[in-house]
């Protein structure tokens, strides 16, 4: 498996940039919805959290990644409490969520895990014929079976939001609740059901990154790509397309970093520079993308109307 | 409209009785957090103990265990001993060697060792240092390179407490403050030369966790010994900004690979693992150089050696000279002598030609014909190059 340096950047840009697809795609949902969930990070650390707790049990890597999709669904149980019914301050919530979460795993993982055997870990599983085209063809079918998966993901998200009436229900009650009320929908049901759709494919973007990497979960091992998918959400503005796009511009800025340290002229620049590259390219990107809108009802719990708090 | 309409639904006797409940809870913390007690190893990253008042009463706290050190060779037992690390007791890595260390030295004494996990910040130092030297610890180890001065600023509070650093010399060095610094590059030099007499395609890989001396220090080591053994070898230097981030190290391993890399030496902590992957998966990298502990037994097919720099035997000397109330106030170093030396994979075989040079080069090490430039000789990003390779041998 030889390649060239710019094949090598591409294929590790796609390993590296599922965890975020995942977790875009998950977020998507909820954000059409109306929910800016801030706590992506921590449904994805819970994710990852209980996929090496699983692995370390069972030495299943199908069920450490399964078994993310109940644990992704109770955190969107609980958070829809929140945001929904409780109808707390978004944003605020979704970063008490996260703090809570890095607190609970890393107690528990110090108590249960141990970082010092290995754990089996996803190997690549190439595409026949396709696997030989050159450059994507290494770059894209050549990679583990969580990178078709998500794609596979990807375009059914897709379909689900724009396809389906669940999806354009979601359109309008993220648009106009009080519009979609009054024509008879449950505001609150439908954002609940978002969030635990919405989150369970966010904590499988967890457990991919335990999946692909070694099984060995670390203290805040998402390391802010919950907040790089919010990013790429935007960016994508909310279509699973142009998000697929957005993660892997991000994945590969992170592995052109490393190409980027030891290549004559890139070299002389300071290390330091390119590791904040990839986050340089994100902010640009966004700043670009300033079309991109919201939907207008984001982030703004809902209340019946007549309805008071008892 | 609805959404404007945000009532509080609580009505305002509710809000007082919540604001009661809230208060009284958090006064009861308080009081329990500041009853004293040692903290556990759960230091993540709020410390439970932290005090309320000020440290007027440190000496108090300190002076408590009456008993310290006597003149007169006797043998302390009981006491105990705090280690402040990053990582973790199990983190099979640097966390994982001074916390195995410690507790190995306690047990000769009767000890009773604590350790207090996962600290990062410098304030987390401070704040678990603090609550264990006024719980009564006896010896407080900061297994933190990058934190010499929260060691110098307790050591000046806790004038009684006794403070062991590891990884970094101080100056000037208080009297109940000793220091060990393993000699990192006399390791990593070592492992550049078997690196270098085995590489096959002329061009190894250093990935590095941040960059800072200490770190870097290890992977000019590496590249200096490297150039020993081959002047016209090649390194790949890259920083990936994580210890665990495994894949983040697989894809500068793959940069590297893709570069014509196939040693890599790793100077991170868990994200080796990425590494480990890539080589298992048969492509250009072939080897990895894992440090801090043996690691043979995570990737026996890939392992070519670890570079290991006795951390358990330098944090575990702090306990000893405290048990046998022999507390020298030193900045000590670690060389070969003191088990900074490579742990062969037993079963990795190395070709005869290699092993002998080698062997070569650590007995030169050993009987001083070889000098190993210092962690400050080294501590700059490409400091090997600048390095004339006969200025070695002295």
């Amino acid at each position: 498996m030889n390649h060239g340096v710019a094949v090598t950047i591409l294929s590790s840009g796609v390993a590296l940039a599922v965890p975020l697809l995942w977790a875009a795609i998950g977020e998507v949902i909820n954000e059409k919805a109306g929910i800016l969930n801030v706590g992506i990070d921590g449904v994805m650390l819970t994710g990852a959290f209980v996929a090496a707790l699983i692995l370390h049990d069972t030495g299943s890597l199908l069920l450490a990644a399964l078994v993310a999709i109940p644990a992704g669904a109770l955190c969107g149980l609980f958070l829809s409490f929140l945001y929904v019914k409780r109808g707390t301050d978004q944003i605020v919530t979704g970063l008490m969520f996260n703090l809570f979460i890095v607190g609970v795993t890393t107690a528990l993982y110090e108590k249960y895990l141990t970082s010092s055997e290995r754990s089996k870990s996803l190997s690549e599983v190439g595409i026949p014929l396709l696997k030989d085209i050159p450059i994507i063809g290494p770059a894209l079918f050549d990679q583990t079976v969580l990178v078709y998966i998500v794609i596979v993901a990807a375009i059914a998200v897709a379909y689900l939001l724009r396809g389906t009436w669940f999806g354009l229900h979601l359109a309008a009650i993220g648009e106009r609740p009080l519009a979609g009320d009054t024509a008879g929908l449950d505001v609150r049901r439908l954002r609940s059901i978002a969030l635990v759709i919405g989150c369970s494919l966010v904590a499988v973007g967890g457990a991919s990154i335990i999946v692909t990497q070694g099984g060995n979960f670390q203290p805040n091992i998402t390391s802010g790509q919950g907040f790089i998918a919010l990013a790429i959400v935007v960016l994508g503005r909310f279509r699973p397309g142009w998000i697929a796009f957005g993660a892997l511009l991000f994945g590969v800025s992170t592995a052109l970093q490393y190409q980027a340290q030891n290549v004559s002229w890139m070299a002389s620049v300071p290390v330091q520079v390119w590791l904040a590259f990839p986050y340089i390219v994100t902010i640009v990107a966004v700043v670009i993308a300033k079309r991109a809108q919201y939907p207008a009802a984001t982030a703004i719990p809902y209340r019946e109307p007549g309805t008071e708090r008892s | 409209m609805s959404a404007a309409q945000r009532s509080n639904g609580t009505g305002p006797g509710r809000a007082r009785l919540l604001l009661l409940a809230v208060a009284a809870i958090v006064a009861l913390l308080v009081i329990a957090g500041c009853g004293g007690g040692s903290s556990s190893s759960s230091g993540s990253s709020t410390s439970e103990s932290e005090p309320a008042e000020t440290e007027s009463n440190e000496t108090g706290g300190g002076a408590e265990e009456g008993e310290e050190s006597e003149a007169g060779g006797g043998k302390q037992e009981g006491f105990k001993v705090g280690v402040l690390t990053p990582g973790t007791e199990n983190d099979g890595s640097w966390g994982q060697a001074v916390s195995e260390g410690a507790q190995e030295a306690g047990e000769k004494y009767g000890a009773e060792v604590t350790i207090a996990a996962n600290l990062e910040e410098p304030s987390q130092y401070q704040q678990q240092g603090l609550a264990l030297a006024q719980a009564g610890y006896n010896v407080i180890i900061n297994a933190n390179a990058a934190m010499g001065s929260v060691t110098e600023e307790l050591a000046a509070k806790f004038p009684e407490v006794m403070f062991g650093q590891v990884a970094v010399g101080l100056e000037p060095l208080p009297e109940n403050v000793a220091t060990n610094t393993p000699q990192l590059p006399v390791a990593t030099f070592q492992a550049g030369v078997l690196a270098a007499e085995m590489s096959e395609t002329g061009t190894l890989g250093a990935i590095g966790g941040y960059e800072f001396p200490a770190l870097t220090s290890e992977m000019e080591g590496f590249a200096l010994g490297a150039r020993y053994a081959n002047p016209e070898i090649k390194i790949l230097r890259t920083y990936i900004n994580t210890w665990t981030d495994a894949g983040k190290a697989k894809a500068a391993a793959q940069a590297q690979a893709s570069q014509g890399a196939d040693i890599i030496f790793s100077a991170t902590d868990q994200a080796t693992q990425g590494m480990y992957q890539l080589a298992e998966g048969g492509g250009s990298l072939k080897y990895v150089i894992p440090q801090y502990l043996d690691k043979s037994e995570q990737a026996p097919n890939v392992v070519l050696t670890s570079a290991v720099y006795n951390l358990q035997g330098a944090t575990g000397s702090f306990i000893e000279m405290y048990g046998d109330e022999d507390w020298k106030s030193e900045n000590v170093e670690f060389g070969i002598e003191d088990g900074v030396d490579l742990a062969p994979n037993p079963k990795m075989k190395i070709p005869a030609a290699a092993q002998k040079k080698l062997e070569e080069v650590e007995a030169a090490i050993e009987s001083g014909k070889l000098k190993i430039p210092t962690i400050e000789e080294l501590g700059s990003n490409e400091s090997a190059e600048k390095i004339d390779l006969k200025s070695l041998e002295g």
